[in-house]
């Protein structure tokens, strides 16, 4: 089956709603973004790294070294609380920008 | 604010922070390997795109910039020193003439209140002259009420033991110099 690119944007908003349910490392976040939509959506690790440094120099995460389900030493990224306030105002966003686009299309 | 300084904090220890996204990375490609997807790109690549969320590329690449810039300039003395020349010497006529009309133009006389200085002339229909007679000199000086101070300059040349001097040099007159 295709990859489906993630659109632009989606990627940040999704990396917070994945890590409101608890910390995780890197790998599992993509790989439960895969899961979580139907292996439609395939994050690529050039996307992936990138938006969770962004999140940490934004103060929206954290990390801190734990050990892997494969017991090794990896770093897990939690969210803070201005990253939970930055998730709820990013979900208002989307859900005003999807409304948008679907009254569009039902009704032109 | 609080992200300045964390931004800070990533120009300032990058070395650990470069380890530790190099650990996840490394993370991942184990756990794809697992998975039997070996196609990660290009490591240093992916860290690189990474650490642009940093936000200090732009003094990496400025880094390597002037670093680049002094190699150049090393190889190639004669340049070097051309235009070290051309620029000191640009740089050094500007500020001497900028140095002459500020003293000139800019910069106030000094003395007390320069703005209530007046100089008198004589004139006639046709002509006037900076000249006064110095008997009318004195009489402005001995009779003025509004001026404070009167000042007179002397400028002519007489000839001593056939030499041409000046009679004095900048000499002054009347009440000025209380």
């Amino acid at each position: 089956m295709p990859k489906t690119e993630m659109p632009s944007g989606a990627l940040t908003l999704l990396l917070l709603r994945v890590l409101r349910s608890g910390a995780l490392h890197g790998y599992a976040i993509a790989q439960r973004i895969h899961v979580l939509s139907d292996e439609v959506l395939q994050v690529e690790e050039g996307a992936l790294y990138p938006a969770l440094q962004k999140l940490l120099v934004k103060g929206w995460a954290t990390a801190e070294w734990g050990i892997s389900e494969t017991n090794r030493k990896v770093r897990f990224y939690r969210l803070t609380a201005a990253g939970r306030k930055q998730l709820e105002a990013e979900m208002a966003e989307y859900q005003r920008a999807h409304e948008a686009v679907q009254s569009v299309l039902r009704e032109a | 604010m609080g992200e300045i300084f964390r931004r800070l904090r990533y120009l300032l220890d990058r070395r650990r922070f470069d380890h530790e996204l190099a650990a996840d990375l490394e993370f991942h490609r184990e756990m794809a390997a697992r998975e039997g997807r070996r196609n990660l790109g290009n490591e240093l690549r992916l860290r690189e795109q990474a650490r642009d969320a940093w936000g200090w590329t732009w003094f990496d690449r400025l880094g390597q910039d002037l670093r680049y810039a002094a190699r150049v300039l090393r190889k190639s003395p004669g340049f070097t020193a051309a235009a070290v020349l051309m620029l000191a010497l640009g740089i050094g006529v500007n500020v001497a003439v900028f140095r002459f009309f500020d003293l000139i133009v800019l910069r106030p006389l000094n003395v007390r209140d320069p703005a209530t200085l007046r100089r008198f002339h004589r004139r006639a229909a046709e002509a006037y002259a900076y000249d006064l007679p110095y008997s009318e000199v004195n009489f402005f000086s001995e009779h003025s009420r509004t001026l404070s101070a009167v000042l007179a300059l002397n400028t002519t040349k007489l000839a001593v033991e056939g030499e041409q001097k000046r009679a004095c040099q900048g000499c002054c007159a009347g009440n000025s110099m209380a």
